[in-house]
C-alpha cells in the first residue's frame, strides 16, 4: 500500500522534473521567465494525442511531441526573442504573449472539450504491487524522468557544449571574453526547453486528458518546484521534484482535500528559511541578465 | 519631460475627465454608459498596477489577488453588516491593507523573476481556496445575491462613483510621484544600494507601495462587484491578471495617466469584440508581442515623444532592467 503511495509520488516527481528542467535551464541561460513553455506544453500534449490516435504507438508520438514543442520553441527564439536581448520585462511579456497565442490556437482548432487519451499498448496495462494494480505508464514515466535526469547531468558535466552552457550560466560577460559565442547557445538552449515542455505535455495526456487550459493548469506546480529548487539549478530542480512529487502522493493519500495545499506551505516554508531555493545560488552572485 | 509637455497636462487630464463624465450622458445609450462604467473600474484596477510596474519595478502575476480579495471582502462585509455599498467597499479595501502589507512583506523576500512566480503562486491558491470554501463564498458558482444599496445599485450613480474614484486616484499618485513618497519609490526601483546608503530600506518602500496597490486593486474588486452583481472565482484567475498587466504595459511603465486610459480602452474593446469573436486571447496574446516591439514606451511614452521630440521614453523593459536585482552595476567591465 505505501509503496503504492510512494511510487506515485516519485512518478509525480518524475513529471515535474522533466516539467520544470527546461524552465529551470532557459532561465539559467538567458535570465527569461519562460511563460511559452506553458504553450510548448500544450502543443506537445495535443502533438501526442493526435500521434496516439493516429495508432503510431508511445514512442513515436512522443517524440513527436517533443519535436513539435522544440521547433515551436526554435521559431519563437530566433524570431521573436533574439531581438530583445537584454530587455528582461521585454522578455517575459514576450513569452507570455506566445503562451496565450499557443493556447488560444489549440483551443480554436481542437476546441474545449476535453480529449480522450488512446489508451493502448503500455499506457493501459498495469502491475501488481503489494496486491494493488500499479499502471505501467507510472513506472514508465519514473524510468524518463531518470534518464533525462542523467542525460542532462551528464551533458552539463562532459560535453564541451555542456561547459559552454555552465559557463554562460555562470557569467556571460565571462563566457563571451572567453571567446564563447553565447548567442548560438541561447538558441539550443531554449530549443531544449521546449522540446522537455513538448515531452513533459505528452506525459500528461494519459493521466490527465487532454485539454487546452492544461499549460496553464501545471503552470503552478512548475513554479512552485523551481521556486522550491532554485532557478537555474537542475539539482535543485531534482530535489524540489522529489520533495513536491513525494509530499503531495503522501499528504494526497492521508489528506486528500490538503494535497495542493502542502505545496503551497512548501514553497512559503522554503522561502521564508532560504529564499534563494534548496540549491539555488544566493542573488547577487550571478551574472545572467547582462546585456 | 519638458515644461511645455508638462504645462500641457493639466488642461488635457481635465478635457479627458469631462469627456469621460460626458459622453454616455449626452449619448445617452445604455449599452455605452455599461461599457463605459465596467471600462472605469479597470481603468482604476490598471491604475492600480501601474503602482506595481512603474513604482517598484516588479512584475506580479498575481495582482488579480487584490482584486479578487476586495470583491469577496465587499461581497461578505455587504451581506453580514446593513452597511451602504459605496463605504462598505471603501472599509473592505481598508481592511485588506494589513493583510497584503504582510503578504508583500513575505513575498518580497524575492526579487524578479522570483517574485513575479510567488505572487503567482499565491493569487492561484487564493482562488483555490475561494474555490474550496463553499459555504462562505458559493464556490465555483461564485457569491449572487449580495445586497447592493442604491447608492450604487443604479448603472449612472456607479458610472460616477468609478469616475470620481479614478479620477481622484490619478491625481493622488500623480500627486505623490512629486513628493518625498514617490522620490523614495523611485530611488529604491533605480539603485536599491544607492538608496540603502541613505537609510531608505527597499523593502519597506516597496512593501507600502504594494500594499497602496493592493488597495486601489481592491477598491477596483467591490466596485466591480456592484457592476456584476456577484462575486465570481474567476476574479482570482491568472487571466485577471495578465489583461492588467497588458493594460498597465500598454498605458507605459512610467505613465499612470497612460495605465487608466489602457484599462478603459483595453475593456471596452475586450467587451465590444467578444460579441463577435471568441478568440479574445489570440488577440491578447498578439497585443502583447507587438506592443513590446513596437511601442515600448506605451501610450506614455508614446504622448512624450509627440509632446516633446526630444523626450526620451522611459521603457518597461528599461525600467525592470534598472531594478535588476541580478543584474551586476557598475563595474569594470562596463
Amino acid at each position: 500500500m505505501i509503496l503504492n503511495v510512494l511510487l506515485s509520488g516519485l512518478s509525480l516527481a518524475a513529471f515535474y522534473f522533466i516539467l520544470s528542467a527546461g524552465l529551470s535551464l532557459v532561465f539559467g541561460i538567458m535570465g527569461v521567465l519562460n511563460f511559452a513553455s506553458a504553450g510548448y506544453f500544450v502543443a506537445g500534449l495535443y502533438a501526442a494525442w493526435f500521434g496516439l490516435g493516429h495508432g503510431w504507438g508511445i514512442l513515436p508520438a512522443f517524440i513527436f511531441a517533443a519535436v513539435v514543442g522544440g521547433v515551436l520553441a526554435l521559431l519563437v527564439e530566433v524570431s521573436l526573442l533574439r531581438p530583445l536581448y537584454g530587455n528582461v520585462g521585454g522578455q517575459i511579456l514576450t513569452t507570455l504573449g506566445v503562451m496565450l497565442i499557443l493556447d488560444e490556437a489549440v483551443n480554436w482548432v481542437f476546441g474545449p472539450q476535453i480529449q480522450q487519451e488512446q489508451m493502448t499498448g503500455l499506457l493501459s496495462q498495469t502491475v501488481m504491487f503489494g496486491g494493488m494494480p500499479f499502471p505501467v505508464f507510472r513506472l514508465l514515466l519514473i524510468a524518463v524522468g531518470v534518464l533525462i535526469f542523467l542525460l542532462l547531468a551528464l551533458a552539463l558535466r562532459y560535453t564541451g557544449l555542456g561547459l559552454r552552457v555552465r559557463a554562460g550560466v555562470d557569467s556571460q560577460t565571462l563566457a563571451e571574453l572567453a571567446g564563447v559565442r553565447v548567442a548560438p547557445l541561447r538558441s539550443i538552449v531554449y530549443a531544449l526547453g521546449g522540446m522537455l515542455a513538448g515531452l513533459a505535455g505528452a506525459l500528461y495526456g494519459p493521466f490527465s486528458g487532454v485539454y487546452p487550459s492544461a499549460g496553464l493548469d501545471t503552470l503552478l506546480l512548475t513554479f512552485i518546484v523551481v521556486v522550491v529548487g532554485g532557478l537555474g539549478s537542475i539539482p535543485g530542480t531534482l530535489a524540489a521534484s522529489l520533495v513536491i512529487g513525494l509530499a503531495e502522493a503522501l499528504v494526497g493519500f492521508f489528506v486528500p482535500s490538503l494535497a495542493l495545499t502542502v505545496n503551497v506551505l512548501v514553497m512559503i516554508l522554503v522561502l521564508l528559511l532560504r529564499p534563494q531555493g534548496l540549491l539555488g545560488k544566493p542573488p547577487g552572485r550571478r551574472d545572467t541578465h547582462a546585456a | 519631460m519638458p515644461r511645455s509637455a508638462r504645462a500641457l497636462r493639466a488642461p488635457l487630464l481635465a478635457l479627458l475627465c469631462i469627456a469621460l463624465f460626458g459622453w454616455p450622458w449626452v449619448t445617452g445609450t445604455p449599452g455605452l454608459l455599461n461599457l463605459l462604467t465596467g471600462g472605469v473600474i479597470w481603468g482604476l484596477f490598471a491604475l492600480s498596477y501601474h503602482l506595481v510596474l512603474g513604482w517598484t519595478g516588479e512584475i506580479s502575476f498575481g495582482h488579480s489577488l487584490w482584486f479578487g480579495a476586495g470583491m469577496y471582502g465587499t461581497a461578505l462585509l455587504l451581506q453580514a453588516t446593513r452597511v451602504d455599498a459605496l463605504p462598505g467597499i471603501l472599509l473592505a479595501a481598508v481592511a485588506l491593507v494589513p493583510l497584503a502589507l504582510l503578504v508583500h512583506l513575505l513575498s518580497l523576500r524575492l526579487r524578479g523573476p522570483y517574485f513575479a512566480m510567488i505572487t503567482f503562486a499565491l493569487a492561484e491558491f487564493a482562488g483555490l481556496l475561494v474555490q474550496n470554501a463553499t459555504s462562505l463564498t458559493g464556490g465555483t458558482n461564485g457569491l449572487t445575491g449580495v445586497p447592493i444599496s442604491p447608492d450604487l445599485a443604479a448603472p449612472g450613480t456607479l458610472y460616477l462613483s468609478a469616475s470620481l474614484l479614478l479620477i481622484a486616484a490619478v491625481a493622488a499618485v500623480l500627486w505623490l510621484r512629486g513628493t518625498r513618497v514617490g522620490l523614495v519609490a523611485r530611488a529604491v526601483r533605480d539603485n536599491p544600494t544607492r538608496a540603502a546608503l541613505f537609510g531608505h530600506s527597499e523593502v519597506w518602500a516597496k512593501t507600502l507601495t504594494l500594499g497602496g496597490a493592493s488597495l486601489l486593486a481592491a477598491i477596483a474588486g467591490g466596485l466591480f462587484l456592484c457592476y456584476q452583481g456577484m462575486a465570481f472565482p474567476a476574479a482570482f484567475g491568472s487571466d485577471t491578471s495578465f489583461t492588467v498587466l497588458l493594460m498597465a504595459t500598454i498605458g507605459g511603465a512610467d505613465s499612470a495617466w497612460g495605465a487608466a486610459v489602457a484599462g478603459i480602452g483595453l475593456y471596452a474593446l475586450e467587451n465590444s469584440l467578444t460579441a463577435t469573436t471568441s478568440h479574445w486571447g489570440l488577440l491578447l496574446g498578439v497585443v502583447y508581442i507587438a506592443v513590446v516591439r513596437f511601442l515600448p514606451g506605451g501610450l506614455g511614452g508614446l504622448w512624450r515623444r509627440v509632446g516633446a521630440s526630444r523626450g526620451r521614453a522611459v521603457t518597461t523593459g528599461a525600467i525592470l532592467e534598472s531594478s535588476d536585482q541580478s543584474a551586476p552595476r557598475g563595474g569594470l567591465l562596463r
